[in-house]
Order: C-alpha cells, then structure tokens, then sequence
C-alpha cells in the first residue's frame, strides 16, 4: 500500500445509485431477508444493500484507489450502515460520494504492524438530502493474509 | 401490517450448510465478484484450502434476522465486525438480544447485540438500532 496516497479527506467521484426492484429481488433472495417484499411499491432496501454501489462506482469512486492496495493484505474488518429515516425505498437514485474518513495505526502481536482506513460513502437523495452512510474498514497487514 | 413484539426475542435461525453456489448468488447479487470467493484454483494459489465467503454475505444473512423481527423499514443503523471466515460446508446460526430499549410516545428505541456462529467459531459480531413507531408495537 502506498501510505502518502491515503489522505484524510481525499474524496472519489460521485455515481448514482438508482434503486431497481429487479437488484432489490435479487438481492433479498441472496441474504434471505423476509420483511422486504420486493413487490410492495414502498419496499426499502435491506441493511446491507448498499454494498450493491460495487455494481455503480465508476473507476476513481473509491478515493483508496490511488495506495495500490494489496488485497491479498487487506483485510475487511468492519461494516457500518446508517440511514437518517427510514432506509431509502425502491425508485429513489442515490447519488454516493466516497471520502476517506480516518487512518491509525495498530501493532499486533500475531499479525505484526497494521494499518487501517476507513471510507465512508453518503447517499444523498435527489433533494440533495443525506439518507445514507456507508463506512467500510479495512486493516493492511505487514504479511500476506493467505500465509 | 403486523404488530411488532419488541419485548420478545426470536430463537436462533440456522442457515446452511451453505454452498458455493450460495456464495456466487451472493457475488452477483452485491457486485463483489472476487474469484476468490468461488474459484477453487484462486484459492489454493492465495494459500486457502477452498473458497470462502465475501465478508458481506454473512452480514446480509444477520442483518435478515434482525429484520425479520423488527422490519427492515424499521432499521437505522447496522454494523458488523467480521471475526473469522464462513466456509462452505458451514451451517450459520444467528441470534441476537436486547442491549437497550428507549420509548416515548411515538416510537421505541431497540439497540440489539447480534451474534452469527459456524459449527467451528464466531464468525461475526452485530449491532443493529431499530426505531419502530408505537402503532407498530405492542
């Protein structure tokens, strides 16, 4: 990883997120989710759907592109979703922006020195309303995880 | 619509043994589509005896459990550590309990602890506020 290129606040580029009923589907199905009916007009999104912006970042969205990130030392260790309300429903279009939250530094004992990042994605309505945040936290270890 | 028991926490629910077909599912479904997940040749190449899950599909599956309780409209926050990896083969058992409840007038506050177990370990730890207006109580 290359540490200059991780700068709090760094910011990727916006892209949309449109709900669609036939991602929604799709995904209820996957995670087993069962008080979202994908053919209610109002169904929402289950807690975890916006991990479906992997399907909507353009190439420079993720503001972490930049450190050459070694997945094979990167762990995901943490997953947060909020939402300010009631989590956005089928037909809306988000638009999210990444931005690189926070960045420390930790020694372990088994897994020598580790850095973590923090990116945090907001979803803003078409009013231009945060409803979302995404904040996704990945540890860079100093060996391989696979040894 | 239902009423919502917040006072009474569902039993475990088992998922599983899952598959890597139900990894793959997951893989499309979110857009991870790490060959590591489900190529058996990438995954002995990286060191791992076979492919293991994306992280997020067994948080998908904990967050249905708590949803399946407490409604997913209902949901404000969610957030999961991951602790060790799901493999296939691994039957998952989710459970959850009440770590605080605030209540006024219009709506209940439910702050929940949640647990997602394989046969072998504790493969995610869970914190999930859901905030359920008083009509949909009781």
């Amino acid at each position: 990883m290359d540490r200059d290129a991780v700068v709090i606040g760094k910011t990727g580029t916006p892209f949309d997120l449109p709900i669609e009923r036939g991602k929604l589907r799709e995904f209820i199905r996957a995670v087993g989710e069962t008080s979202v009916n994908p053919d209610d007009p109002e169904a929402v999104i289950p807690p975890t759907f916006l991990a479906t912006a992997l399907w909507w970042e353009h190439d420079d969205s993720n503001p972490l592109r930049a450190a050459n990130l070694d997945m094979k030392r990167m762990l995901h260790v943490e997953q947060e979703f909020v939402f300010h309300g009631a989590p956005p429903a089928v037909g809306a279009v988000l638009t999210g922006q990444s931005r690189i939250a926070k960045t420390w530094e930790k020694h372990g004992k088994r897994s020598g020195d580790m850095t973590f990042v923090s990116v945090t994605t907001e979803f803003r309505n078409e009013a231009g309303e945060v409803v979302a945040e995404g904040t996704w936290t990945e540890a860079h270890i100093s060996h391989a995880v696979a040894n | 619509m239902a009423k919502i028991s917040i006072k009474s926490v569902p039993p475990p629910s088992a998922v599983g043994p899952l598959t890597v077909t139900d990894f793959v599912v997951y893989q499309g479904a979110s857009g991870d589509l790490a060959s590591i997940h489900h190529d058996f040749e990438v995954a002995r190449l990286a060191g791992y005896d076979m492919p293991f899950a994306p992280g997020m599909y067994p948080a998908g599956i904990l967050a249905s459990w708590a949803t399946a309780w407490l409604g997913a409209r209902n949901l404000r926050r969610f957030k999961v550590r991951f602790v060790s990896m799901v493999w296939p083969g691994d039957v998952l058992t989710c459970e959850g309990s009440i770590a605080f409840v605030t209540e006024d007038e219009r709506e209940t506050t439910i702050e929940l602890e949640l647990t997602c177990r394989s046969q072998q370990a504790v493969t995610l730890l869970g914190w999930a506020t859901f905030v359920i207006p008083a009509a949909e109580t009781t």
